[in-house]
């Protein structure tokens, strides 16, 4: 498949999602209630369980969707695609499975009584804090490393001054 | 040294405007033509250009609104901070290269410049222009009402000036900063935010570890006070839910490859390949100067929720609560001048951008060619650009700094991310795909905004921007693969192929 008809394809995907959830009854505390305490500057969340049980898949759908989204679009600004292709998906799948397992995690977190504490926060907080964060700097890595490979290499940038060249002179020629 | 804690601060922050003023003078002697204005004459090093660029994202929406979605909300704001890492390697494997090229063979000035290259529109030109000058009304408004917000707090706890109005803080904070716009164009405004810069990440890293011992326990401890109170509001999805943090990942993830103030400033650099070291630059200076964020809201929410502080008026006040009680009055008055320096970086970005929109871009797309003597006619824009925006600012009923930023935020991604981002990597795009993406994204935010007037609030909290976005990049897509493929420009073609 085309990486556009897949980033198409990806995009309807995401646009069912949300359409399901603007027509679905959404449960009382979808978005927070005002807090029992601090009314006039808080929120409260309320119950866990019950306002994401029925929403969760669409949520772990939607969520998987961007990531696939967001990494195929990465290779869009890539040279020649097919040469790190690999690369992609080693680190599309890292990043996806990261956000996956904080979804389970979460899942465990709201039933959970006493939920311990990982690096000072809950388990899926810090998996939000630490790891989807720190997943996608593995593309960073690969811009940084191989960016006269896979994005710009110097033939290139040699043929772009060339073209620069010829600009200036037919410019200056009066063309 | 408490007793002084007021003078400070206020010292902290004089110091910090006056150092703006004499860089804008400094910048006004290296302004000659309006390319140096609009930019920087395309010779700006690693460290300047990856200053600017994060400097720039981050702004008054994070330094103030972002603590105070933090103490509101929990954790749900903090998606806005963790998509960076994902959103800047977006803006810079789409656009580090490619707009950087363009740039250069095009000799462009603006944004719209480059749009207008790639679409061989001029109507492309227009409507991308109108985007911007929309959206940098949104947010500028947005920092103007950032930096008033914090004058009058910092003011009104001075008894011999206590009795300024939001409206002459609004006066104060605008003076200073198109002063130096004014002065320096786009010259001052990258090496303030160099220095503005510097001064956000030293502020960030102590106020986390001032943060971290305001509550007995540090972090752990914050988490459990939270946890005790409402589970979900420390959880990954804060108050906010999993589909309404969901969207706000989404936008704020494409959202900057839409951000003409940050996007502009990757084709200021030298040389294209200082690509490859401005991202990690920026994204590291973007992530400690986060820290401020999270750390402040949470430990907010926690002194209250623990009885250690009463509760606070309105959210946005949560960042200079929490600085002039629990800072040293010197690190507050640092954090402060930092607080203004997140604003103004980010204001003047817009202010530039908009400037050239005024009169560059919507002069040329209407009249085929840009105005005459148009280094003058940027100054006057910038001045009126910004007076406009104080005034959008002051009669705004939107209450929270944040969701006016929010909404100048996803006015720009909705707009210009198909255009630009997606665009400018995939040749088959049509120039009626972008104009009809732009359209939509304006029309459909726009409309939520007035809805939500009416007090419309989606279901799970989903937010308009996410929706408009998603709508225009699908459009995008579709009317592309739908319309016949338009012939490029020779250069611009041999661009894209690289």
């Amino acid at each position: 498949m085309k990486l556009p008809l897949l980033l198409f394809a990806l995009l309807l995907g995401m646009c069912a999602i949300i359409g399901i959830a603007l027509l679905s009854e959404p449960p009382d505390n979808n978005h927070g209630v005002t807090h029992p305490r601090f009314a006039e500057s808080m929120l409260h969340g309320g119950d866990g369980r019950q306002r994401h049980e029925t929403v969760r898949w669409l949520g772990l759908s939607y969520g998987a969707l961007q990531i696939v989204f967001f990494v195929s679009c990465l290779v869009l600004g890539i040279r020649e695609p097919s040469r790190c292709k690999v690369a992609f998906v080693l680190c599309g799948v890292v990043y996806l499975a990261t956000f996956c397992l904080m979804v389970v995690a979460d899942r465990s977190y709201v039933v959970s009584e006493n939920p311990e504490l990982f690096l000072g926060f809950p388990l899926p907080t810090a998996m939000m804090l630490y790891g989807l964060s720190g997943a996608p700097l593995l593309f960073l890595l690969i811009y940084v490393v191989q960016f006269d490979r896979w994005i710009l290499n110097p033939e290139e940038l040699q043929r772009f001054e060339e073209l620069l060249r010829e600009k200036r002179e037919r410019k200056g020629s009066g063309q | 040294m408490e007793e002084s804690r007021n003078l400070i601060v206020l010292v902290c922050v004089s110091l910090y405007m006056g150092s703006c003023v004499v860089i804008g003078l400094w910048a006004m002697r290296r302004t000659q033509s309006a390319s140096d204005f609009f930019m920087a004459g395309r010779d700006l090093g690693v460290m300047v250009t990856a200053m600017a660029v994060f400097s720039s994202t981050l702004s008054g929406f994070g330094f103030v609104g972002g603590p105070g979605l933090v103490y509101r909300m929990g954790m749900s704001s903090v998606w806005m901070v963790i998509c960076v890492s994902i959103g800047f390697c977006f803006s810079f494997y789409l656009l580090g290269k490619r707009l950087r090229l363009f740039a250069e063979i095009r000799k462009s000035v603006s944004l719209p410049d480059v749009v207008a290259a790639r679409y061989r529109s001029e109507l492309s030109r227009f409507l991308s222009s109108i985007a911007i000058v929309c959206g940098v009304m949104a947010y500028l408004a947005a920092q103007i009402k950032a930096m008033a917000t914090v004058l009058q707090d910092l003011v009104s706890r001075n008894s011999s000036i206590s009795d300024l109005s939001l409206e002459q803080c609004v006066a104060i904070s605008c003076a200073v900063l198109v002063f130096y716009c004014v002065t320096g164009g786009i010259v001052a405004s990258v090496y303030t935010d160099l220095f503005q810069g510097m001064i956000m990440v030293v502020a960030a890293i102590l106020v986390c570890f001032t943060a971290a011992g305001a509550v007995e326990g540090g972090f752990p401890e914050m988490s459990r006070t939270i946890m005790e109170d409402d589970p979900e509001a420390i959880g990954p999805w804060g108050t906010l839910g999993m589909l309404g943090c969901l969207s706000w990942y989404f936008l704020f993830v494409l959202g900057a490859s839409g951000q003409p103030h940050i996007i502009t400033k990757i084709m200021m650099n030298r040389r294209v390949t200082d690509a490859k070291y401005i991202l990690p630059v920026s994204l590291l200076g973007y992530a400690l100067s986060a820290l401020l964020w999270i750390s402040i809201g949470l430990a907010m929410r926690t002194l209250v929720l623990q009885g250690r502080h009463p509760e606070l008026a309105n959210a946005d006040a949560a960042a200079p609560a929490f600085l002039q009680s629990y800072a040293n009055p010197i690190l507050a008055g640092v954090v402060f001048a930092g607080l203004f320096a997140a604003i103004m970086s980010t204001a003047d970005g817009f202010l530039n951008v908009g400037a050239a929109a005024i009169v560059h871009d919507i002069p040329r797309s209407i009249r085929g060619r840009p105005l005459k003597r148009e280094l003058l006619w940027a100054r006057v824009a910038t001045v009126v650009l910004a007076l406009a925006a104080a005034a959008f600012s002051l009669s705004s009923p939107d209450k929270l700094v944040a969701l006016l930023g929010t909404f100048g935020w996803g006015t720009f991604a909705a707009a210009l991310v198909p255009v630009v981002a997606i665009g400018f990597n995939w040749k088959r795009a049509t120039a009626l795909a972008a104009n009809v993406a732009i359209i939509s994204g304006l029309t459909i935010n726009f409309g939520v905004l007035l809805l939500k007037r009416q007090g419309l609030v989606l279901p799970y909290s989903l937010s308009g921007e996410s929706v408009a976005l998603l709508v225009s990049l699908t459009l995008f897509f579709l009317i592309s693969l739908l319309s016949q493929p338009q012939p490029l420009d020779p250069d611009v073609e041999a661009v894209m192929e690289m």
